[in-house]
């Protein structure tokens, strides 16, 4: 950078400004001691004066700092103007009050007193606006109990709470996830009070409009967008930023990224792209215990709950039930006994919409049987190994949209019937050990179905 | 109902309920403690959740087998060359940091790095290094998940045993498997929900009941060990002479005497004994049926070892998990102990493993091929870890390593848990955890997660306080999760 001799001294005003603070506090401090008597009056007197004076001198050169500073931009102009002549008229009253103290203008003792007492509010004000302009105005009370926050009238997000009510599904990404980023590494400087390199990172309208150099989001390609660009750069690069503070961490810029490249869209949601990435659906689980994990069907769907006579006809029946949550309704039930009966598979339909995982294993199933089960229209899971069932059995599972995994071992299917379940939509599973299926053909579909994991015997 | 004393109701409920008026008091004793499925899962409040789990499971079954004794993980597998390359010189502080010791070694002058005298080769498609002792279980290692930084609060046996299976280092808490239990019921009414069978004839560091107990939960909640031999659950034939109608009779008046006794004190371990001796009954057919394993054909004992034909070895184990896993038993704990190499490293791995690896990869093999690995979790894993320095002299073909847990292996496979997954690092002499640690707490917290609870709920108030299998600690170790 550049030599710049007036921003170099201007950085000087945040240190300079603090001597008249301390000096014109002292004096106040020192006034209500000699209220005590006439003896710490008269000790004290020439101290006041003296330091009214010299509090007096070191705001001009505050002043004349803090006016360089000025002069290189980036601040909010109201805060700017009120800081700078409230400061002005700070310096002023305090040479008046010099200057009554010192009984060069002669004026009634109370005077004094509220010309002081202004002085000594004028600090606390004008300092505060300055604390605004340099660290943003919600930087004081960002820390502070709620309440005070209250009184503040400021409103802060905080991590944790950010996500209770909302359900992953409806999270725009942008207010959700980009602007608390924001909130918390960028606007510090990329206010309205300091507004540094002309950006504004407060509000969508404002990211979109860009900075003093134009527009920092690039769509086509994020990482060569100015934003993306300036906060992966090398941590000792001038152009870094945070320039100070904590640096985006990778998830962070992950999201960022994402947005970007889906258009970055204020209203945007993960769920409305197909499919995320991996390594984002890791990073939004670790850091903001969301979850984007692809949901199994029975995690989705949403049916009428069983009865408990339903749920006691079917445990008289042989079957065991388990739930799949306490906010779901899907079940999954096994047949306990040895041998089932027509009638107890037709108990079955009593909970067809809500049977997500059935297991009918070793217990005498037939093809004839597995036609009640034709309908049941949200199973995931069909677990019917060691039975003596044939490939007529396999029209009656065509029609099952949801069906992932299908456990036949130890069946009499052929041949004939796996490429008929392999082209089961939503199959990615498939038991076959002990079947009269061939090694030639589980080779010859699992070519040609690579998504279905095929288990026959393991050596 | 949640409010486990000995009344259905305190002085502190009464106070609270009859201020909401009577008819809540009415209800509330009408209310069956034992509801659908015996299942009484809880929410924060104490309300019972009509035997539902919290969440989707992924998890219906685990069987876990616990390695008593603590297998070296230097040895298995956590590769580290650089003590092979820095082999015999001194363990440098800047790594130590002057963690303490057991007694076994605190008085040594010398902490030589002990490298491992076994050759390590890659595995499967994620390249895993697994040591030559684990030839079969290297072969699966695309079906395995495993977790190198596991790390324990404790360095002795016992309370790290206990600590891993019940949560804390003192006795006298449920283990996970009761925990399983009492949250999620029974799926199979002939056979307990929580089965335990340990390898016989091993010795080494004692195993306690209490890693099976029930601790304050009611006792229908506690493993059962099953022996093997003639007599697997003792005391459950009848004697000569009682025929089973016999029984049935005796048992039902006894019953008749029992509810009697319950109404005047409301002791819930009453009702438990009932069920109890109910389950017994059943248990008289079904435990022979499980037991017996003539039925599996030979290629099956073939796939087990050899062992797997002698009933009680760890093999005739992994068989029998399986037969248990088939019939719906809820948690299938295994214990195999012996794996305490203090001084004769390389001997005694080399036994352990012969023991172990084989049936280990059969049994994961064999639930596979059978489907079950789709809803059945398998653990593989001791107490904690063994030091890089060895313990006693350190020589070309023999050493020994302490007690170390700051770090630790275990491995799981089945239902929930990725697949081929490495998680976890530790440091080049495979003493710190550099990233991803997981706490036994965390561990626990998984393993009732992936079963479709929230470990913060599964709670159970004894003695004025709730307490929970991972006491207040304890993150889901989502990274893991398939």
């Amino acid at each position: 950078m550049e030599d710049n001799i007036v921003a170099f001294l201007g950085r000087f005003h945040p240190l300079v400004v603090h001597l008249p603070i301390g000096i014109l506090l002292l004096a106040g401090l020192m006034q209500v001691i000699s209220l005590k008597g006439k003896k710490y009056t008269r000790a004290l007197d020439p101290a006041i004066s003296f330091t009214l004076f010299w509090g007096g001198i070191s705001s001009l050169g505050a002043i004349f700092i803090g006016w360089l500073l000025s002069l290189q931009g980036g601040y909010d102009d109201d805060t700017l103007f009120w800081h700078k002549w409230l400061g002005i008229l700070l310096t002023l009253l305090s040479f008046l009050a010099w200057l009554i103290k010192t009984n060069k203008i002669r004026l009634q003792k109370s005077i004094f007193y509220l010309v002081l007492g202004l002085v000594i509010t004028l600090v606390g004000v004008t300092g505060h606006l300055g604390g605004n302009l340099t660290h943003g105005d919600t930087y004081l009370v960002q820390y502070a109990p709620n309440f005070i926050k209250k009184i503040a009238g400021v409103e802060m997000n905080t991590d944790q709470d950010l996500f209770v009510n909302v359900h992953p599904d409806s999270l725009a990404v942008f207010p959700y996830l980009i602007q608390p980023i924001l909130d918390k590494k960028c606007t510090g400087c990329h206010n309205s009070n300091k507004l540094e390199g002309g950006l504004l990172l407060t509000n969508y309208k404002e990211i979109i409009e860009g900075g003093d150099n134009g527009t920092i989001i690039n769509t086509d390609s994020p990482f060569k967008s100015e934003w993306l660009n300036r906060i992966t750069l090398p941590k000792q690069h001038k152009k870094f930023m945070p320039p100070k503070g904590a640096p985006m961490t990778y998830g962070e810029i992950q999201i960022i990224e994402w947005w970007m490249r889906n258009g970055a869209d204020s209203i945007s949601k993960f769920s409305s792209s197909m499919e995320l990435d991996e390594e984002l659906i890791n990073t939004l689980l670790r850091d903001y215990n969301l979850d984007y994990n692809p949901k199994a069907h029975y995690e989705k769907v949403k049916v009428d709950s069983l009865s408990s006579s339903v749920i006691t006809d079917l445990i008289n029946n042989q079957f065991t039930i388990d739930f799949m949550g306490e906010t779901n309704n899907m079940i999954s039930v096994t047949y306990q006994g040895d041998s089932i009966r027509k009638l107890q598979m037709e108990k079955l339909l009593l909970a067809k919409n809500q049977i997500t995982w059935l297991s009918l294993s070793n217990c005498n199933l037939t093809d004839d049987m597995l036609g009640v089960i034709t309908d049941f229209t949200n199973l995931t899971r069909l677990n019917i190994h060691s039975n003596p069932i044939t490939d007529q059995s396999v029209p009656s599972l065509e029609n099952f949209e949801h069906l992932t995994s299908i456990n036949l071992y130890n069946t009499r299917i052929s041949n004939k019937s796996l490429e008929q379940l392999a082209s089961l939509p939503s199959l990615t599973k498939l038991f076959i050990w002990k079947t009269n299926i061939t090694n030639e053909e589980i080779i010859k579909i699992s070519d040609k179905y690579p998504h279905i994991e095929i288990v026959a015997k393991l050596n | 109902m949640c409010d486990h004393q000995n009344k259905n109701y305190t002085r502190r409920d009464f106070l609270t309920k009859t201020s909401l008026g009577l008819g809540a008091v009415a209800l509330n004793s009408l209310i069956n403690p034992m509801g659908l499925n015996a299942s009484t899962l809880c929410d924060l409040n104490g309300k019972a959740l009509s035997g539902k789990p919290h969440f989707p499971p992924k998890v219906k079954r685990v069987i876990y087998l616990f390695q008593s004794g603590a297998p070296s993980q230097l040895d298995l597998f956590d590769y580290k060359p650089l003590l092979t390359k820095m082999n015999g010189q001194e363990l440098p502080e800047s790594i130590r940091k002057g963690q303490r010791l057991t007694g076994m070694t605190a008085g040594q002058t010398s902490f030589p790095l002990a490298g491992s005298i076994f050759k390590f080769n890659q595995s499967g498609q994620n390249g895993n290094w697994i040591s030559e002792l684990m030839p079969y279980t290297a072969e699966i290692t695309d079906e395995l998940c495993f977790i190198k930084s596991m790390q324990t609060d404790a360095i002795n046996h016992d309370p790290a045993a206990t600590f891993i299976q019940t949560g804390s280092q003192f006795p006298g808490r449920p283990s996970i498997g009761s925990w399983v239990s009492y949250g999620l019921g029974s799926d199979n009414e002939n056979l307990p929900n929580f089965v335990v069978l340990i390898t016989k004839d091993k010795f080494g560091q004692p195993l306690y009941s209490r890693l099976w107990g029930n601790g304050f939960l009611p006792s229908e909640h506690q493993g059962i060990p099953f022996r093997p031999g003639k007599d697997p659950v003792l005391f459950l034939k009848n004697p000569p002479g009682v025929s089973s109608e016999m029984r049935k009779d005796q048992l039902d008046y006894l019953e008749e005497l029992q509810n009697l006794q319950y109404n005047e004190f409301e002791d819930p371990e009453i009702k438990a004994r009932i069920s109890q001796y109910e389950m017994a009954f059943r248990m008289q057919t079904s435990v022979p049926e499980i037991m017996n394993t003539d039925g599996e054909p030979d290629y099956i004992y073939e796939m087990y070892g050899e062992d797997s034909k002698k009933p009680g070895t760890y093999a005739a184990n992994c068989l029998l998990a399986r037969r248990l896993a088939e019939k719906d038993v809820k948690f299938i704990q295994l214990y195999h102990q012996g794996w305490d190499a203090h001084g004769g490293l390389p001997k005694l791995m080399k036994r352990q493993c012969k023991e172990t690896d084989q049936p280990t990869a059969a049994l994961i093999k064999d639930l596979k091929q059978r489907g079950l690995l789709e809803d059945t979790l398998v653990i593989w894993g001791g107490e904690f870890g063994r030091t890089n320095y060895s313990q006693g002299a350190l020589t070309p073909t023999d050493y020994g390593r302490d007690h170390h847990p700051k770090c630790f292996t275990i491995f799981m496979a089945g239902a929930g848990v990725k697949k081929g997954l490495v998680y976890g690092n530790t440091d080049d002499f495979g003493y710190n955890i550099v990233n991803n640690p997981v706490h036994v707490h965390d561990f626990q917290a998984t393993l009732l997660h992936l079963m479709g609870m929230d470990h913060e709920r599964l709670i159970y108030k004894h003695q004025g306080r709730r307490f929970r299998l991972t006491d207040v600690s304890g993150n889901v170790v989502k990274d893991i999760l398939s």
